[in-house]
């Protein structure tokens, strides 16, 4: 069985189950193992800039909760500071520790197989530092008819789509998204 | 008092608890607060479309001199439904109706005739002119109840953000001087609602709203709460920013300090987005909480 690390881009993971009107409060590791076609997973780290305590105290004590049950779930929390630049969020830092943690994961050997859950460019030169290292890539990712192409994937071995009901699947409470069925 | 707290009280921005506009634009930055924008325009794309593909509906009804002053209507099937009246949201400066079908698919399901208003957005009108559209809506509604299925006893209303705000002025509104009964809209729910808008004369906003001293005062439902006025279910994220809750917290105390009743629900978990995309299902907590909340009014 293949040995696979996963980095999980947190942010905008986040959004996209909360934006699209899903819930946080799900079993992650059952969905990452899922999206791994159920390879051996050797590592789970969820890389995110944390909410900050002002002007959102709520969603900062909320987001500090979820990350608690992720990592009561098997998964490596790593927390970047976000920089406020006027009254915009800047997530400092995540991309440099996703691609530190990929290549010095892959240098000594603690994956086979990498896959990131991200749609972020930026990891592009670190995915092929990581083929060129003999791993192989895989990426998976959630799809937005404004915006469908992942750049990620041009660089990958294995581009899955998540889908809406892959999410539901693995919901433990919390919102689901309108039916899409007739009324 | 002693010089240091003289001092900070004179530094205060008018109308406000801050001393510098950057603090204001922190509470109300929200597009730029995500780390990503994308889902949020996917779930609006799919469920809108979905809305009106699964449900009946008169779209584009003209109610106004602007050409954005229309009406998208989803009649109940049977006739005598209670109508409910959404007003959207975009900081007076963005969005359409069209963005905002999905409320139709919570609220359908329970029997509602959904009307989804619009209007032309800030710089191209002012607050007044949004108002004054909404108010058009409301009067459009009841006259024209029983073609839409609705009953015009059964007439609410629901806005979202800028359209809270919108909803607010709609609770306050004397309707005798629009040409029906005062009592003509039965409850009013401000979801995510800005009610004193003085903060926004400080805020990167302030360019596209040009507020002044007068339309402040006439536009926050704050300083003109009247004698006689519904009954409001004041709701918001339980995640929204301090200034959000500060804001809903001062009008409820004020709503009820008047003689009037201010329910008050913040979602659990639930953010300026999150919450209001619970309108697009009938079992969610919003539309739950809602529906309660009318049947009681």
């Amino acid at each position: 069985m293949t040995r696979t690390a996963v980095y999980v881009d947190g942010g905008p993971f986040m959004d996209a189950v909360r934006q699209m009107g899903m819930s946080m409060d799900m079993d992650l590791m059952a969905l990452l193992k899922e999206l791994a076609s159920d390879a051996d997973i050797v590592a789970a780290h969820y890389i995110t800039a944390e909410y900050p305590k002002f002007p959102y105290p709520a969603k900062h004590r909320n987001e500090k909760q979820r990350l608690e049950k992720f990592a009561s779930q098997g998964i490596t929390i790593h927390c970047c500071q976000p920089q406020i630049i006027g009254s915009i969020f800047v997530d400092r830092g995540v991309e440099a520790l996703m691609t530190t943690s990929l290549i010095v994961d892959a240098v000594t050997g603690a994956y086979e197989t990498a896959l990131i859950v991200s749609r972020r460019g930026e990891l592009s030169p670190a995915i092929k530092a990581v083929k060129d290292l003999g791993r192989t890539i895989e990426v998976a990712h959630f799809k937005y008819d404004l915006d469908p192409v992942n750049p990620l994937d041009a660089f990958a071995d294995k581009s899955t789509v998540i889908t809406i009901d892959q999410v539901i699947a693995r919901r433990i409470s919390g919102p689901k998204p309108p039916a899409l069925t007739s009324i | 008092m002693r010089p240091q707290e003289k001092i900070q009280e004179v530094r205060l921005l008018k109308g406000t608890p801050y001393t510098r506009p950057q603090e204001i634009d922190l509470q109300f930055d929200l597009i730029n607060h995500n780390w990503d924008n994308r889902p949020a325009a996917q779930f609006l794309k799919r469920y809108n479309a979905h809305a009106r593909n699964v449900l009946h509906s008169i779209q584009d009804i003209r109610i106004g001199p602007r050409n954005e002053e229309r009406l998208d209507v989803f009649p109940a099937p049977e006739p005598g439904a209670p109508i409910l009246i959404f007003v959207h949201g975009g900081w007076w400066r963005g969005g359409t109706r069209k963005d905002w079908s999905f409320p139709a698919l919570g609220f359908s399901p329970r029997g509602y005739t959904v009307v989804i208003s619009d209007y032309t957005l800030c710089p191209h009108v002012t607050v007044p002119d949004i108002t004054q559209a909404t108010r058009a809506a409301v009067v459009w509604a009841y006259e024209n109840a029983e073609a839409i299925n609705g009953n015009r006893d059964r007439l609410f209303l629901a806005g979202h953000s800028a359209g809270g705000q919108q909803a607010a002025m709609i609770a306050v509104t004397d309707w005798t001087r629009h040409g029906i009964p005062a009592d003509a809209v039965k409850g009013v729910v401000p979801l995510s609602a800005i009610f004193d808008m003085r903060v926004f004369q400080s805020c990167w906003l302030q360019p596209f709203l040009q507020l002044t001293g007068d339309t402040v005062q006439s536009e926050s439902a704050l300083f003109n709460i009247p004698d006689r006025a519904p009954p409001i279910l004041i709701m918001l994220g339980e995640e929204e920013s301090i200034e959000f809750h500060r804001q809903a917290e001062v009008f409820a105390e004020a709503w009820r300090e008047r003689g009037h009743r201010a329910d008050y629900f913040a979602v659990p978990g639930e953010d300026h987005s999150t919450a209001v995309f619970m309108l697009g299902s009938a079992e969610s907590p919003v539309c739950e909480r809602m529906a309660a909340f009318f049947e009681s009014c």
